[in-house]
């Protein structure tokens, strides 16, 4: 069930992403096209078109982001706690299936928008690629020197960092989630306010949660403990802890929205 | 037979508000059973939280012996009194989509019903009037082979000639295990159809009865009964 919910999340979804995916990828490749031509001949009115492209290219980039968080906030909001709530919440799922669908979906497409905005970047900048094997090289120069230095190859460093972005990004979209499931549970109207409004007291808790950690932390004892550390296992600490506290936050965050729309689910 | 919906001293409140105070009843299999009762009198309470959408604040409810949840979900067919598609799929998505979460739901049926009521299986559900919506959504929920069929106002939206037809789907098309929930106001509409009626008001029970019983012993419609039962 999980997987014909995730199909029909990314259905639903991708009307919005993928015209603007190609949308840049061609403003691109259309501002490159017309600096290429102007490498050879200069012609006005193609510079002005060139800066044009440029300029969409922007916008369209821009956007891209501000609907990634748009369509996140849209999806849960409208499909879950508005109309389109009795037909997801009557289906023989399970309420667990339904977050995860939907945060699922939310990082494939924040993934997505990050590879399009790289691609398109290669298309636009005339960047001196470097064939594969001196890429490979410099890799496998690079890994061995981590290995030397932190005890610690490339490669796993490299899947550590994207695993602590990884939790991250689905700790910062749960955090949305259980702020418009927190907006929905303690009002009847104006609720996109309170779901606003829990959001702004999430982070101040949060925040408020690291000052007195980190006020603990902040002594004699502990600072010379990290001190003596050496710089792999201070940067394999400091990985380690991202993203435990990313995961546990997260956790915390995917609990709670469960528990409200299992429990407390008042659809208007 | 074992009941298909049992309610148990069931209570839900919204904060302050009471919507159903202690209410018991069960429906048996095979009934087609009209809901009947005043604005605010808990019915569409009742349909929710038999559907799983609100948990009761206590007190017992189960289908076919189960406490809502996924089991129940594929048991039970709801109609909710409003749209609940989405916009961007056509016709034809949400048959694929019904197809996909509900093992018992008959596209042959649903096809045929959309073909009988002039509906294009490729018609974006945007450009759907509303009272097709609501034919959209009927024929949906009635093209499963439920055990319980809970419809919320079926029938408000939809002109005369399509209520026709649509009763008549609804007699035709359940069968002798399965039961229909219909709650609404035109109780002349569908007086016809009815086996029995559960008159609820403020929250409680007021009378359950067969319809044979009010037409014999006492002489009048249901349409009759409830302007008595619930005289302003």
């Amino acid at each position: 069930m999980l997987g014909k919910l995730t199909k029909y999340e990314f259905k639903a979804t991708c009307r919005f992403f993928l015209p603007l995916y190609g949308a840049l990828l061609l403003l691109a490749a259309m501002s490159r096209l017309s600096q290429w031509i102007m490498t050879y001949n200069e012609i006005g009115l193609l510079h002005y078109f060139s800066n044009i492209f440029t300029l969409v290219y922007v916008l369209v980039a821009v956007a891209i982001f501000a609907l990634t968080l748009i369509v996140m906030i849209q999806r849960f909001y409208k499909n879950l706690l508005g109309d389109e709530g009795y037909l997801m919440f009557t289906l023989p799922v399970k309420s667990w299936q339904l977050i995860t669908s939907k945060l699922l979906t939310s990082l494939v497409w924040m993934v997505g928008s990050v590879l399009v905005l790289f691609a398109s970047f290669f298309i636009l900048i005339d960047v001196d690629m470097p064939s594969f094997r001196e890429f490979w090289q410099s890799f496998v120069q690079a890994d061995q020197a981590m290995l030397q230095e932190i005890h610690t190859p490339l490669w796993l460093l490299i899947l550590e960092v994207l695993a602590v972005m990884a939790a991250g990004s689905a700790a910062s979209v749960l955090m949305v989630y259980v702020s418009i499931a927190l907006g929905h549970t303690f009002t009847q109207r104006h609720r996109l306010l309170a779901s606003v409004a829990a959001y702004v007291i999430v982070s101040i808790v949060l925040q408020t949660a690291a000052t007195i950690v980190f006020t603990f932390l902040l002594n004699v004892s502990f600072m010379n403990w990290l001190l003596s550390l050496t710089p792999g296992s201070a940067l394999q600490l400091f990985l380690g802890v991202a993203f435990a506290i990313s995961a546990v936050i997260g956790a915390a965050f995917f609990a709670v929205t469960q528990f409200l729309l299992k429990h407390n689910l008042n659809l208007e | 037979m074992e009941a298909l919906l049992t309610c148990r001293d069931l209570v839900k409140r919204y904060g302050a508000k009471t919507a159903l105070h202690g209410l018991s009843l069960t429906v048996e299999p095979g009934r087609i059973v009209g809901l009947l009762g005043p604005n605010g009198s808990g019915k569409t309470t009742l349909i929710k939280l038999a559907s799983g959408l609100l948990t009761p604040t206590s007190g017992e409810i189960t289908i076919a012996g189960h406490a809502p949840g996924v089991e129940t979900k594929s048991l039970v067919s709801y109609l909710p009194e409003r749209s609940y598609l989405s916009d961007w799929m056509r016709v034809e998505d949400t048959l694929r989509f019904f197809c996909d979460f509900y093992a018992d739901f008959d596209r042959r049926r649903a096809e045929d019903m959309l073909q009988r009521l002039n509906i294009e299986l490729d018609a974006p559900i945007k450009s759907l009037s509303k009272g097709t919506k609501e034919k959209v959504q009927l024929i949906l929920v009635m093209s499963r082979d439920a055990k319980l069929y809970l419809l919320d106002e079926p029938i408000g939206g939809v002109d005369p000639a399509a209520r026709d037809y649509i009763l008549h789907t609804i007699i035709s098309n359940y069968s002798p295990e399965s039961s229909v929930i219909i709650s609404t106001h035109l109780i002349s509409d569908i007086e016809q159809v009815l086996d029995e009626v559960i008159f609820i008001n403020q929250g409680q029970l007021a009378m359950t009865a067969s319809v044979d019983e009010i037409r014999q012993e006492r002489g009048m419609s249901v349409d009759a009964l409830f302007r008595e039962v619930f005289k302003c």
